[in-house]
Parts: structure tokens; C-alpha cells; sequence
């Protein structure tokens, strides 16, 4: 089901959170909310599930106005960024509550409930730990168990607050291709946020870049890494060089696409190696020209590197570059 | 330091409840349980009870409505509020039945239409139930109001997303999470107002048979030199006191707190 | 400048519901059980005019009796910061066996109803008491004086200030004392430098309170006081004295002058705890 988000705004005291933000989520697409701490992306997500009541704007879901509907008629599963577990019950009990809580001819009988509680942990990969309690389970377990939760009722969208936030790792990295799959297999809108760009590049079908509570720029993910619109944007999504300045424009490159000579080449900047460190299979140097203050990043694969050491001249050339207006 | 604290206890804690025991049984098991059959000692661990059911659930569903509203609401206002369900602690017993009487007694402001309307607070069961109720006031919002802050609105706001209704919302997540806290709450506000003395005492008129309370029944019958009648009844309280203790410290270790 | 997109219907302000229904009775109980009959205190005292209140107050007794409740009181709280540190040292610091029963009976005067406490107290303590004998021949009288009272006081407050020190002792942990001994100062210096200034929010709040409690206590005090006036005449016998003689007024007054003490000592202790504790974090 599509989500709709037309003008919303929300303040706190005299604290803008969100600022006539205006979002169109396809059926069936799992998107990213992504950008820096702070910027309103759970304010977003909790105006969104009726948790929070917008000061202007409307919220639609599959073109119907839910504005004025509480957050238990929305149809919006939620996961929260603490999960909010009940620590009262067990894994089981926290699944069955949606459907437990219902009300007349619409609560399942006791075996119905118990058959699709038990799929829904299957599906999370817990059906071993119905009878435990969440206070018995790690934080991805705790997670999925949040997340198996939320599907209980039905929800035709799924909200997600920095879902892999509190996580190791090596969990995190296991569980986001998992939600990925998850997403395909039931048949979803989802949005999740996160302040992690890799993760969002990684799963997301699209993006939407937040900042200061306004929506930055909004697209595919090889749209908004490969056309950034604004600074900002270009920025958060990772490691930006500058390498002119000029009438209010600035013109950057990323760390892979500049290029190292050992011997001038037209056009190539002269510049002295400050650093090098490898991780695993990549080498990163920092050089630092020599019509320039401040060091460059430049990542190439470290069988490349040529036996370039600290110290060196250096030529370096920018492949793929962005001129952008200054000011973010 | 060991020593010097057991020395410490012993005086100050143990030994009173040593006294209480050993004068009440003084002249032998016969005269102790005669004294606790008296019927004006039947009549005080009534209206003593009794004052206990009204004023605890009382003070519980107070207790509850203003956690919910300080804790989980910001509103203007709150935290004259929350001042406010402090103020009963800093004020005297004896004061917290003062105002009763100023309230309702022959000369109060409300007495001469209670007069009128042949309605009698002071100097009856009701004014005791109100001076308890005063004094106790805050025993259970003060346990309540903390624990309830700290746990925030996510659980409710969880269980509103799966389609709860508010009082499901309540009775499923808020109060499963609050009932340590609750019960520990009672079972102080229980303790204070089955020992509530000054306050009743000035409400009371210790009519015997009718407006004695056990504590105000402790009194008199030690006033009148009836020591082993007097500690028998204090006996009852004091195994109270210690059942309470009991309980706290069950609560204690099931949660792992000091205070729920 | 929130322009309502439905003017019809009315905004809903909160998403949990419940807080008028709440909020509503909370403060209807709060005003029928405590300020009406508070300010109906205050009226009556009020009602005797600037002159009557003053005149009210002004005498020897009312004054002795004010003086007797607050001294003794302070003496008390004053008696309980050591025996309070060394209660909740030994049951913070030392595995003992029967450290739970200990712990649990600290509570006893939070049980224990005022009444039995003040008869035990004082058979305990009269002249031909267990304790009270070997006392008077060692010439000390304790039923029936000042020290009787403040006895009680000292049985009344203890839990406040133990209960205040126990949980900030948990978490100052031993780390502080044992670097203090590492960089070469002597226990006593360790004590009085690193340990006393991390409790001293705690002992103050644990003083506080057991003076607001203490200074209008009532049942463990009329029986071992002896209730003379101008010398164990604690000011709330004062308030049940006057109402005995029914002279609303005065009593009133006396209540009044009790609780502006006993609130300005509150806010104050308030105020310096909020400054320690600052102190103490930065
Ligand atoms: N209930 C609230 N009251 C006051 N300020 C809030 C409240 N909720 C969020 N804020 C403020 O709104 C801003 C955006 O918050 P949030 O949406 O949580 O950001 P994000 O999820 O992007 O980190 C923050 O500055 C936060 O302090
Ligand atoms: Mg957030």
C-alpha cells in the first residue's frame, strides 16, 4: 500500500522537527529515511504511525486520508528503535498481543492465534524461543522478535526505526540482507530508517536523504550516490575531496575515483604522499597537493599502489567529479 | 564496625520489639489472649481494618490516575503537581486531623449543615478514614510516579500500534510493568494507616466500642495502667509491623532494588 | 500559524488517552483531601487578623513549645547522620550472615504505628525500666525529659537517613577510597577528602527528612515526654491542648507557624541539596 506524506510539519516548543516535508512511497517499495541524528526521522516515522500529531499536513495511505485515525486503525506495523518489548511476557505472549487485544468477532480463536504466531517465528527463525522471555534473548533476537511482533496484525506498511542500530556487527550485517528478503517475500510497504549511508546504499529501493528536518533530495540509491543534488547530500553519503572552489561552486571527487601517477601526466596535480594504510585488500593515501592545504583521500586497490612510500611526488587526476552550489 | 552497628540495631531496633513481646506476655499466655478478645479491642481491630479498606484503595487509584498523568503527560502545571502530592508528608499528624476538625467539626465551616443534615464526621468513623486518608495520601503516587517516569512511553505506545484499546493499553502493558512498584506502594500506605496516630487521635473523640482504632485503643488502656492488656494489643500491631517488613523484603529481592 | 486542516473536528492533543480522565481526578482528590482542608486551616488562622495571629503565637508556651519540637528534632537528625553512616556502612560494605534481617528491620520505625513505639520507648526508658534504671543510678533520666524525646526522635528518623545513604554507597563502590589510599593519604584523610564529600547530598537529604518528619511527630513523643509545659511540651500536644479546650483559633495559629517551619526548612534543604549534588557531579 502507498504512503503518502503531503506538507507535514511538527514542532517542539519553538523547535521546527519537521518542516513541510512532502513524500510519495510506491506500494511494495522498502525505502530509507536516512540522515544525520537529530534531523527528524523519527518524528517523520512517528507522524506516520499516529504516535505523533503533525501541527499542519495529512498522511495518506493508499490514497485515503488517515490523518485523524488513532495509531491502532492505521493498519502500520511499527518497530521501535528500543524494540519496547513487553518484558512481562514471553516471545510467544508479545507476538500473540495484536491479535490477542482485538476486540468481539475479530479476535482468532486461541488456535489460530497460536498456528500463526508459531509461522511468524518460524518466519524470524524463533520458533525454538517462544516460551522465553525478551530478557533471555540478544538484541537481534530481541529484534526479530520486534519485528514478528509488528507483522502479527497484518500491517500493510511497515515502519522501522534504525532497525540494526543497537547491533553488532557482523548481526547487523546478517540481519539487513534478511529484512531484505523478508520485504520481497511478504508483501510489503516499508520504510526503516537509519543514519548509516552503507546500509541504506545496500538494501534500500530508494532514499530519502533528511536533514534539519526537511527532506534533502530523494531517489534510487545510484541516483542520489551518483547525482547528488545538494552538498549536503553528497557529503553524508561518504567521503567527499575537494578539489576547487570557485563563484560559489565546489567541485569534488570521491576517494576511489582519483587516480595516483608515479610519473606527470597533463593536466595531473603534483602532490606529496602524507600517509598510507591498508585495510585488507584496499589502500588508502592521503596526499596533499602542492597548490592545496589539507589532505586528499584516495582509495585504490593495494596491489596498485607500485611501492609508492610517505614522502613521494605524487600525480593525481580525478575520474568521475561534482560541481555543486556551496552552502549546505 | 560490624559490632558497633549490631549494638546499634539491637538497642535501637531490637529490643524495642523485645519490650513489646516480653511485657505483653508477662503474666502468661491466659491474660495476653484475654486481651486481645476484650470486646473494645475486637470492636478498635474492626474500625482499624476497616479505615484500612477504604483508605488504601483510595489512595491506590489516586496513586495510579496521577502517575499515569505525571509520568507518561507534560502538561503546565505538572511539577506544582507533583509538589503538591508531597506536601501531606511535611505536614504533622496531629495538623493532618486539625483540618478535619476545622473542616467539618461543631465549629467547622461545614458543621452546622452537617449538624442540620444529622451528619457526623468528626468524632466518627468517617473522620478517621479521611485523617488516614490525609496522612497516607502520598504513600502510593510516590512510588508509582518514579518508576512509571523511567519507563517511559514505549511499551504503551507499542501496544496502541497493535490495535489496543487505552484500557487494554493499561491493564495489558502499563500495570504488568508498575506492580512491584504498586504493591510496595500499598503495602507501605497499609502499614502507616493501620498505625496512624496523631491524626485520628485528634479526629476521634476515642469513643470506646465506636471510634477506637487499635493504636488509639494501645493508648488508652495503657493510660489506665492496663500495661499487659495495652502491649498485647501493641503485640498484634508490632506483628504487623514486622509482617509488612517481611513483605517489603520479598518485594525487595523479586526486583532487585532497594525500591522497586 | 498551526492551521487545522479539519476545523470541524477537535485536534486531538495526545495520543495515549487517559489524561483528562486522570489528570481530572487526580486533582479533584488532591483538592478534596488536602487543599480544601489545608486552606480552610489557613482561613481559620487567618481569620483571627494580623494582631490575633501574632498574639496567638507570641506567648512563652506557644514559643517553648516550638523550641522544644524543633531542638529536639535537630538533635535527633543531628544523632542520626553518624549512627545512620555507620548502619548503612556495615550493610553496604560487609557480607555478614544475617545482613538481609538487618536491612529488613532498618524499617521498623516506618512500620512499627507511632503509639507502640512511644510505650515501648518509654517502658524501656522509665525510671524502673530495663535501660531507664541502670541510667538514673548512672544519673542520667532519660522518661519524661528532653533527652526522652529526642530518643524517640533518633528511633523515628533513623531510616531516612540510612535508606538516603544505602544506594549512594552501592555505587561509589570502593574505587574512590582505594585510589585515595594509592596516592598516599592516611584513612582518616581518605574519609574526611574523598568519602564524605561524595555522601554529603545523601546525608543531607537523609537529614531533611528526618527533621520534616520528626519535628511534627506526635504518638512515639507524648508518652515518654511527660508533656510539661515550658520543658517537654512538643508544639503539636500544644495544637491537641488547645482543641481539648476548644480554641479552634489558636490552634490554627499554632498549625500555621508548624507549617511554615517545617515547609522554609524543606525548600531550603532543597535548594543547598540541588547545589551539593551539582557540586557533585561536576
Ligand atoms: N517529544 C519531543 N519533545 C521535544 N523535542 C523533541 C521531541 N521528539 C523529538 N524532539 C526533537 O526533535 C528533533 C528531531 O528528533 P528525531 O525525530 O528523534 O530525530 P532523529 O530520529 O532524526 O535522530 C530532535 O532535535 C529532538 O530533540
Ligand atoms: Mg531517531
Amino acid at each position: 500500500m502507498s504512503i503518502q506524506v503531503q506538507h507535514l510539519s511538527k514542532q517542539f516548543g519553538t523547535f521546527a522537527a519537521l518542516q513541510d516535508v512532502t513524500l510519495n512511497v510506491p506500494d511494495g517499495q522498502l525505502v530509507a529515511l536516512l540522515g544525520p541524528s537529530g534531523s527528524g526521522k523519527t518524528t517523520l516515522l512517528r507522524v506516520i504511525a499516529g504516535l505523533e500529531i503533525p501541527d499542519t499536513g495529512r498522511v495518506l495511505l493508499g490514497g485515503q486520508d488517515i490523518t485523524q485515525v488513532g495509531p491502532g486503525g492505521r493498519g502500520i506495523g511499527f518497530v521501535f528503535q528500543h524494540y519496547a518489548l513487553f518484558k512481562h511476557l514471553s516471545v510467544f505472549e508479545n507476538v500473540a498481543f495484536g491479535l490477542k487485544v482485538k476486540r468481539g468477532g475479530q479476535r482468532p480463536a486461541p488456535p489460530v492465534i497460536r498456528d500463526k504466531v508459531m509461522r511468524l517465528l518460524e518466519l524470524v527463525q524463533l520458533d525454538w524461543a517462544a516460551a522465553r522471555y525478551p530478557a533471555q534473548l540478544s538484541g537481534g533476537q530481541r529484534q526479530r522478535v520486534a519485528l514478528a511482533r509488528a507483522l502479527a496484525v497484518e500491517p500493510q506498511v511497515l515502519l522501522l526505526d534504525e532497525p540494526f542500530g543497537a547491533l553488532d556487527a557482523s548481526v547487523r550485517q546478517e540481519l539487513r540482507d534478511w529484512l531484505r528478503r523478508l520485504h520481497d517475500e511478504i508483501h510489503l510497504t516499508s520504510i526503516f530508517v537509519t543514519h548509516d549511508q552503507a546500509e541504506a546504499l545496500e538494501i534500500a529501493d530508494r532514499i530519502v536523504v533528511f536533514n534539519a528536518g526537511q527532506i534533502e533530495q530523494e531517489g534510487t540509491p545510484e541516483e542520489v550516490y551518483d547525482h547528488p543534488a545538494t552538498l549536503f547530500t553528497y557529503r553524508f553519503l561518504g567521503k567527499a575531496n575537494v578539489l576547487d572552489r570557485a563563484g560559489g561552486q565546489v567541485t569534488l571527487a570521491r576517494p576511489h575515483d582519483l587516480h595516483l601517477h608515479l610519473q606527470p601526466v597533463p593536466g595531473a596535480w603534483a602532490s606529496v604522499i602524507t600517509r598510507i594504510h591498508v585495510v585488507g585488500p584496499e589502500a588508502r593515501v592521503d596526499v596533499t597537493r602542492s597548490d592545496q592545504s589539507g589532505a586528499l583521500e584516495v582509495y585504490l586497490p593495494k596491489t596498485q599502489l607500485g611501492g609508492a612510500s610517505v614522502g613521494q611526488i605524487v600525480y593525481l587526476t580525478a575520474g568521475r567529479q561534482v560541481t555543486l552550489p556551496e552552502g549546505e | 564496625m560490624v559490632t558497633l552497628t549490631l549494638v546499634l540495631v539491637g538497642l535501637l531496633l531490637v529490643l524495642p520489639l523485645l519490650v513489646v513481646l516480653i511485657t505483653a506476655l508477662r503474666s502468661g499466655v491466659g491474660p495476653y489472649l484475654q486481651a486481645l478478645q476484650t470486646p473494645d479491642t475486637l470492636s478498635a481491630l474492626r474500625l482499624s481494618l476497616l479505615t484500612v479498606l477504604i483508605v488504601v484503595p483510595l489512595n491506590m487509584v489516586f496513586g495510579v490516575s496521577a502517575a499515569w498523568a505525571t509520568a507518561k503527560f507534560d502538561f503546565p502545571g505538572r511539577s506544582l503537581l507533583l509538589t503538591l502530592i508531597d506536601l501531606p508528608l511535611a505536614v504533622s499528624p496531629v495538623i493532618s486531623g486539625l483540618v478535619y476538625v476545622l473542616l467539618f467539626g461543631r465549629q467547622g465551616w461545614l458543621g452546622p449543615w452537617l449538624e442540620a443534615n444529622d451528619l457526623k464526621i468528626i468524632f466518627a468513623p468517617a473522620g478517621i478514614v479521611l485523617a488516614t486518608t490525609f496522612v497516607t495520601f502520598a504513600y502510593v503516587a510516590r512510588e508509582l510516579i518514579p518508576v512509571m517516569q523511567t519507563q517511559g512511553k514505549d511499551d504503551e505506545e507499542a501496544a496502541l500500534t497493535l490495535g489496543a484499546s487505552g484500557w487494554q493499553t493499561f491493564s495489558r502493558v502499563t500495570l504488568p510493568n508498575i506492580r512491584w512498584a504498586l504493591l510496595y506502594g500499598v503495602i507501605m500506605c497499609n502499614a502507616r494507616a493501620l498505625g496512624e496516630f496523631g491524626a485520628v487521635s485528634v479526629v476521634s473523640g476515642k469513643i470506646r466500642g465506636l471510634t477506637n482504632t487499635l493504636p488509639l485503643h494501645v493508648e488508652i488502656l495503657y493510660n489506665e495502667y492496663q500495661t499487659v492488656a495495652a502491649f498485647a494489643v501493641a503485640s498484634l500491631l508490632a506483628l504487623f509491623a514486622l509482617l509488612t517488613l517481611g513483605l517489603k523484603a520479598l518485594i525487595e529481592s523479586r526486583t532487585g532494588h532497594p525500591h522497586p | 500559524m498551526t492551521s487545522r486542516l479539519f476545523p470541524g473536528r477537535p485536534a486531538r492533543r495526545h495520543i495515549l488517552p487517559g489524561l483528562n480522565l486522570t489528570l481530572g481526578y487526580a486533582v479533584l482528590y488532591l483538592s478534596v483531601i488536602v487543599l480544601i482542608p489545608l486552606a480552610a486551616l489557613v482561613l481559620k488562622a487567618a481569620g483571627l487578623g494580623a494582631e490575633g495571629f501574632w498574639a496567638a503565637i507570641n506567648t512563652p508556651r506557644v514559643w517553648s513549645a516550638l523550641r522544644v519540637s524543633f531542638l529536639t528534632a535537630l538533635a535527633a537528625s543531628l544523632v542520626n547522620l553518624p549512627t545512620g553512616l555507620v548502619i548503612a556502612w556495615t550493610l553496604t560494605r560487609y557480607r555478614v550472615p544475617g545482613r538481609r534481617v538487618v536491612d529488613a528491620l532498618i524499617d521498623l520505625p516506618f512500620a512499627l504505628p507511632t503509639a507502640v513505639a512511644g510505650i515501648t520507648l518509654t517502658t524501656l526508658l522509665s525510671p524502673n525500666g530495663w535501660l531507664g534504671a541502670p541510667l538514673l543510678e548512672a544519673g542520667l533520666r532519660v522518661a519524661y525529659t528532653p533527652l526522652g524525646i529526642v530518643v524517640a526522635l533518633i528511633f523515628i528518623g533513623l531510616p531516612f537517613v540510612v535508606r538516603s545513604l544505602q544506594p549512594v554507597l552501592e555505587d561509589l563502590g570502593h574505587e574512590p577510597e582505594e585510589a585515595a589510599l594509592s596516592l598516599g593519604a592516611t584513612p582518616s584523610q581518605t574519609f574526611a577528602r574523598v568519602i564524605l564529600p561524595a555522601l554529603s547530598p545523601a546525608l543531607l537529604s537523609g537529614f531533611t527528612l528526618a527533621l520534616a518528619r520528626t519535628i511534627g511527630e506526635y504518638g512515639s513523643v507524648v508518652f515518654i515526654s511527660g508533656n510539661l509545659p515550658f520543658k517537654t511540651e512538643i508544639a503539636p500536644l500544644l495544637i491537641v491542648g488547645k482543641l481539648e479546650q476548644y480554641d479552634y483559633a489558636g490552634a490554627a495559629a499554632v498549625a500555621v507557624a508548624m507549617l511554615v517551619i517545617s515547609v522554609t526548612l524543606l525548600l531550603a534543604a532543597n535548594g543547598a541539596q540541588a547545589r551539593l549534588s551539582r557540586r557533585g557531579q561536576a
